[in-house]
């Protein structure tokens, strides 16, 4: 069983392995660097397409429904490689190939530097790919930002855990070729793309003769040394996924919390009138200071529980995105959330000043 | 070794050949009726002139571009419509002039096969 593409060539439309339109693709990309000197190439290359498309279409008379290997190598040999093609007006074969050399060197130079993107690096994850992302990024090795992480946690900056979490759902992970590239700061041509293939088709292979052979060596302390590894990235993951369940739960109860002030107190918000859920004498006290009834200052309690509740509630979406495939919310969306998110800042620390002069005289009548 | 070398040779004397005529006998083709690239293929193939496919191309859009030859787009019974080339009047002028020299060429090898 094969995978099979759809290519539009001269304008008829053929079914093609994927194997043979790696193979064209490659045929075509080499006939157009040999083509590039030539005043309109391009339509050099067309013509040579539809001819493409004719041999296909002879070939596939008999009721073959799709282009193969075969097919591709036949045709190309047909249509000849570049070193095959007999140039009238060229001055000796030898310089054409010296030429064609150092148009491929030129090539591989392109391998421009372009703006990097942060993605999380998944080939290379311990957890989530945050930290081989960040390396990448950073151009540091990976392992000193997996110990930066690891000691910010033992010197007690517990926050980085969050943080670390907070990365996770923000940061998109390198999926395709393209975006890998990206991560490393390469620009994805189509050149780029397939050297990483080859690279990384060979690293696998690689690793897996690595893993064959260790299979047959290892001895009783290293297999020691891989329970204990494969135990602690259990552990690890368990963890992440508790405090993950954590966040989302904590962000239900907020945005739970938050329709239920609403319903207590839009009736403020219009009339300014108490409410038979919140009369106006339940003050709270809090040390013996009396901070007033939350009934008195609705708005910042809304305003307040917005801006807790934003982040934790997309904290909590993202989880349950991840949990349950959810499909993923617009950008629109994100953003409008974003802008509420700003205006309850605002509105918390308006009110929030507000408030706390009126709790001060509250506490402080006689000045 | 020695052999090998000279073996190579003749392949390339040979190809130099062929390139030399190669433009002559597109433009002879095409003087007796407009063809498209298929049909030019074939008639150089059967004369053993073309040995792949892709030297054809490049050749034809310079000869295009040198305004010896031109194309018009005809529909064709089976796929696309197809690019059929001609002569332009130009390209006339010029294969009267690639036959003189070709018959000149022609005398002279005779000549010195025939020669003593």
């Amino acid at each position: 069983m094969k995978k099979t593409l759809t290519i539009n060539l001269a304008n008829t439309v053929y079914n093609i392995d994927e194997d043979a339109y790696q193979m064209l693709q490659d045929y075509f990309e080499r006939l157009r660097v040999h083509f590039r000197t030539e005043k309109d190439a391009d339509e050099i290359m067309t013509d040579i397409e539809a001819r493409f498309s004719e041999l296909f279409t002879e070939r596939l008379r008999y009721g073959m429904q799709v282009i193969s290997l075969k097919e591709v190598q036949e045709t190309i040999l047909i249509m000849g490689n570049p070193s095959d093609f007999e140039q009238p007006h060229e001055e000796s074969t030898h310089e054409e190939t010296v030429k064609e050399e150092s148009a491929t060197t030129e090539q591989e130079n392109t391998t421009k530097k372009i703006q990097k993107r942060l993605y999380r690096d998944i080939d290379n994850s311990y957890i989530s790919g945050v930290a081989s992302g960040l390396s990448q990024y950073l151009n540091i090795d990976v392992v000193f930002v997996r110990l930066f992480f690891v000691l910010l946690i033992f010197l007690g900056f517990g926050t980085i855990i969050p943080i670390y979490i907070v990365c996770w759902i923000v940061i998109p992970e390198a999926k395709t070729s393209a975006q890998k590239l990206e991560m490393r700061g390469e620009e994805p041509t189509i050149e780029n793309i397939k050297n990483f293939v080859k690279e990384n088709v060979e690293r696998v292979a690689d690793k897996t003769e690595k893993e064959l052979k260790s299979e047959r060596t290892r001895n009783f302390f290293q297999q020691i040394a891989e329970g204990i590894i494969s135990l602690t990235r259990g552990i690890a993951k368990i963890a992440m996924a508790l405090i993950g369940g954590f966040f989302g739960c904590l962000g239900f109860v907020i945005l739970l919390s938050l329709v239920g002030v609403l319903a207590f107190s839009l009736p403020f918000l219009f009339s300014g009138f108490s409410s038979q859920f919140m009369p106006y004498g339940t003050n709270i006290y809090i040390e013996g200071i009396n901070m007033g009834a939350l009934s008195m200052y609705p708005q910042f309690v809304m305003a307040l529980l917005l801006f807790i509740g934003i982040p934790l509630g997309a904290i909590a979406h993202a989880i349950f995105q991840k949990l349950f495939n959810w499909k993923r919310t617009s950008t629109m969306a994100g953003w409008i959330l974003v802008i509420v998110w700003l205006i309850s800042f605002g509105v918390t620390i308006y009110y929030g000043l507000h408030y706390a002069s009126e709790i001060f005289l509250l506490n402080n009548p006689t000045i | 070794m020695w052999h090998k070398f000279n073996n190579m040779n003749v392949e390339n004397v040979k190809s130099q050949m062929r390139k030399g005529v190669l433009e002559y006998c597109i433009l002879l083709i095409l003087s007796k009726h407009e063809a498209y690239v298929s049909d030019i293929i074939q008639s150089l193939k059967e004369a053993k002139l073309l040995v792949v496919e892709g030297t054809l191309y490049p050749l034809l859009t310079r000869l295009k571009n040198d305004e010896l030859l031109s194309y018009s787009w005809k529909e064709s019974s089976q796929g696309p419509p197809r690019k059929y080339y001609n002569l332009t009047e130009q390209g006339t002028l010029f294969l009267g002039e690639l036959e003189n020299s070709w018959n000149e060429l022609n005398e002279t090898i005779h000549s010195i096969k025939t020669k003593e």
